[in-house]
């Protein structure tokens, strides 16, 4: 049997990109992904009380944001609230991803499964669970500063340590464990092999896992409405309590720094991911075959 | 708790110091005591033994070894010892439990059974950081993110030598593998052959009593791999530290070793020199495992004398053979073939064939030769081929495999087929082996 119809011409990946319909259809995504953010930033420094129309140009609102008391500290409580959960978050996911990688025990499935569980878990369940547990053990609710963030603190634990460790699982099933043993080999002790070989294999995970943690702890706002109490606020949950005094510019002057810090934090995290590529391959797993 | 010191220190005096201390891989021993290679014609290989063993000293000790994972032995109980400077090589097929053996001695793998002697002192339960030797590894295990120095000077660094005396060292066990001058590479610009000798270096530069390498030519190409074994032995030879080696490939194990630990599912089969193990396989396994040999059923009769397939009866060269059922076996290299018929000589055989299947490979060709029934032999009227495998002869057509080397007159006429030819041996080259030590 003979075919008469030609071949269909192949195309490289992003060859479909110079066709016009998808072109537009990009555009339309990132439009409808990135529109609202620029709009707010944008009107961040509209010199208006309402945010409909531009008239002009002014930073006045970023003064104003800073000068209320109450919104600077709960910024500065959501980013000490990110940084100390971030902290043990890495921690538990590291000694966790390294326990379930290293050893095979009983419940181990069990603990897997258990681990991953703060991941699906809708975030009302959480909030409500921690809410009832904190007030069942009759956790204390008035003390001073730094110390009333506690609460806020363990339960952003709970929900970000599972993605460190997520991140450090995958990352592990590359790792060459004869690297660990070369160096015992060589008379390192357990313990320098771990921070000598596997802590450095592991840097870029903890890095990703690390910026997850912080960035999903910076913005959490459920979890953190249900934990929070009436002197410890923290960023989200207090715009959401100017928002029902309508939306105001500063909110946005505000909203456009914790976009800006977060943008940076990403950055820096890619800058040094490429970087350490740049000096390191850590694909260097199997030998290179000549 | 003791000083770990303590324990990998040698309890016995030799010349060596303590590793971490000064003397400089090439003047750790500046002659380096080989055993004889050298082998007088048909000594037995229990003499040679018991001749060697009082002369050498030996670094490792295995008492009754044995591993096993969960339900699956992989090493059933093994004693053998290796002496001090050999290159030592375990030899075995896929599985065989080489590297689990290799594991043992590095200390990851604690044994289920038995005791371990390094250097004279019992290491059976101390940890791989705190054991004399060193290992390369089969993947080569060259950390990513050092340099080549980094790598090479990690071991020293962990036990806290000096910068300047590790920097002398580092370069030196570079130089040593022919790396010099590459410090500050990494290893991700390197071939896997210099990766490789990263890991030697890095291994070496610890003055190990022992240097243990996990099928380290593996993964290089065949060019590359007959370069590597001969840098090896250059190597041992130069440093006069103990090699042992892990291979399944026999060809290398020939050439390098010292001596050669064959072994076959978890188990010690012979441990002798390579002349000896090609010359004197003590069994079945050994004969066909090393090199290329024809088996022929044989029975031993009461006055002393052999039965065997195809090749008749014989008085071997071995004597006080078990009575029964053997194998005969013969090596291709030593059967001479002829297109007319040899002349009749005292202590030798022939048997009259037709060559079958050749199969070329450039300086030489393999012939295999389908033997016709012999005048005195009961099983002369062989039926059609039965049999698989050509060296396997327990019934049917007998066939033999020979060499012939090409581009001789003699190899256009024998090399042919359908040619008939007459193959002829020595009756003394025709080792036999009891069915008690055959696999
Ligand atoms: N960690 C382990 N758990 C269970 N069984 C194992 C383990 N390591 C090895 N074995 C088994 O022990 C036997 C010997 O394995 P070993 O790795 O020592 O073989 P080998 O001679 O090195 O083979 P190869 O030439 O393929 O490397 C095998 O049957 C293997 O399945
Ligand atoms: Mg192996």
């Amino acid at each position: 049997m003979v075919f008469s119809r030609r071949p269909r011409q192949l195309r490289e990946p992003f060859a479909y990109a110079s066709k016009l319909g998808f072109r537009l259809f990009f555009l339309a995504t990132l439009v409808f992904l990135y529109a609202p953010i620029i709009l707010l930033m944008v009107f961040s420094f509209n010199d208006s009380k309402r945010n409909i129309v531009w008239r002009g140009f002014t930073t006045k609102y970023y003064v104003k944001a800073w000068e209320n008391t109450g919104l600077v500290e709960a910024f500065i409580n959501s980013l000490l609230i990110a940084v100390v959960s971030t902290i043990v978050s890495i921690v538990l996911g590291t000694l966790l991803a390294l326990l379930l990688w290293r050893f095979r025990f009983r419940g181990k499935t069990l603990i897997e499964a258990l681990s991953a569980l703060p991941i699906v878990m809708p975030e009302i369940c959480v909030g409500i669970a921690l809410l009832v547990f904190f007030n069942r053990i009759g956790w204390p609710n008035d003390l001073p500063w730094p110390m009333n963030l506690s609460k806020i603190i363990l339960a952003h634990i709970t929900f970000t340590f599972p993605f460190v460790m997520l991140v450090l699982r995958a990352r592990l099933v590359g790792f060459n464990p004869e690297l660990e043993q070369a160096a015992r080999d060589l008379g390192a002790s357990q313990r320098q092999a771990l921070f000598h070989i596997l802590i450095p294999y592991l840097r870029p995970g903890l890095v990703a896992g690390g910026l997850l943690a912080l960035t999903l702890s910076l913005d959490d706002f459920v979890i953190t409405f249900f934990t929070a109490g009436p002197d410890s606020v923290t960023f989200p949950i207090k715009i959401y309590s100017l928002l029902r005094r309508g939306i105001s510019p500063d909110i946005n002057a505000a909203s456009t720094v914790l976009i800006l810090l977060t943008l940076l934090l990403a950055g820096v995290g890619v800058w040094w991911q490429t970087r350490m590529q740049k000096t390191t391959l850590y694909t260097a797993n199997r030998p290179a075959v000549q | 708790m003791p000083n770990p010191e303590d324990i990998a220190r040698p309890a016995r005096l030799h010349s060596e110091a303590p590793r971490g201390e000064t003397p400089r891989p090439e003047t750790l021993r500046p002659e380096t005591p080989h055993p004889e290679t050298l082998r007088s014609a048909r000594m037995r290989p229990e003499q040679r033994d018991s001749e060697r063993a009082e002369s050498a000293e030996e670094v490792i000790r295995l008492e009754g070894i044995a591993k096993s994972f969960g339900a699956v032995t992989a090493v059933h109980p093994t004693s053998f010892s290796v002496r001090r400077g050999e290159f030592f090589a375990l030899l075995g097929p896929s599985g065989c439990g080489k590297t689990t053996l290799l594991r043992i001695l590095s200390g990851f793998h604690p044994p289920t059974a038995g005791r371990l002697f390094i250097d004279g002192t019992d290491m059976t339960a101390v940890p791989a950081n705190r054991r004399p030797v060193n290992m390369v590894f089969q993947s080569y295990a060259v950390f990513p993110h050092m340099s080549v120095g980094e790598n090479v000077a990690y071991g020293l660094k962990v036990a806290k030598v000096a910068r300047s005396e590790r920097q002398q060292r580092v370069r030196e066990a570079l130089e040593l593998v022919r790396l010099g001058g590459m410090e500050s590479r990494r290893p991700a610009q390197l071939s896997g052959g210099q990766q490789q000798r990263v890991a030697l270096a890095r291994a070496l530069v610890m003055q190990p009593k022992v240097l243990l390498l996990d099928e380290p030519l593996s993964a290089l190409d065949a060019k590359l791999r007959e370069h590597m074994c001969a840098e090896l032995v250059r190597l041992q030879k130069q440093v006069g530290i103990t090699f042992l080696i892990v291979t399944h490939d026999q060809a290398e194990a020939l050439s390098m070793a010292d001596r050669i630990a064959v072994m076959n599912h978890g188990h010690l089969e012979q441990l002798d020199s390579p002349e000896t193990l090609y010359t004197f396989p003590a069994t079945r396994f050994v004969a066909d495992f090393i090199g290329r040999i024809n088996f022929f059923a044989a029975e031993v009769l009461a006055d002393g004398t052999v039965e065997a397939q195809a090749l008749g009866k014989f008085r071997p060269a071995q004597d006080s053979l078990p009575q029964g059922a053997a194998t005969a076996a013969l090596r291709p290299e030593q059967i001479v073939v002829s297109t007319t018929a040899p002349p009749k000589q005292e202590g030798r055989s022939m048997a009259r064939g037709t060559v079958s299947l050749l199969a070329y490979y450039g300086d030489y060709c393999t012939a295999e030769i389908v033997l016709e029934g012999r005048e005195d032999s009961t099983e002369g009227e062989s039926e059609g081929g039965t049999e698989d495998s050509p060296k396997d002869n327990t019934g049917g057509q007998a066939k033999m495999t020979v060499f012939i080397i090409n581009n001789t007159p003699q190899a256009r006429e024998i090399a042919r087929e359908g040619q008939a030819v007459w193959c002829s041996w020595a009756i003394r080259d025709l080792l036999l082996i009891p069915q008690a030590g055959g696999g």
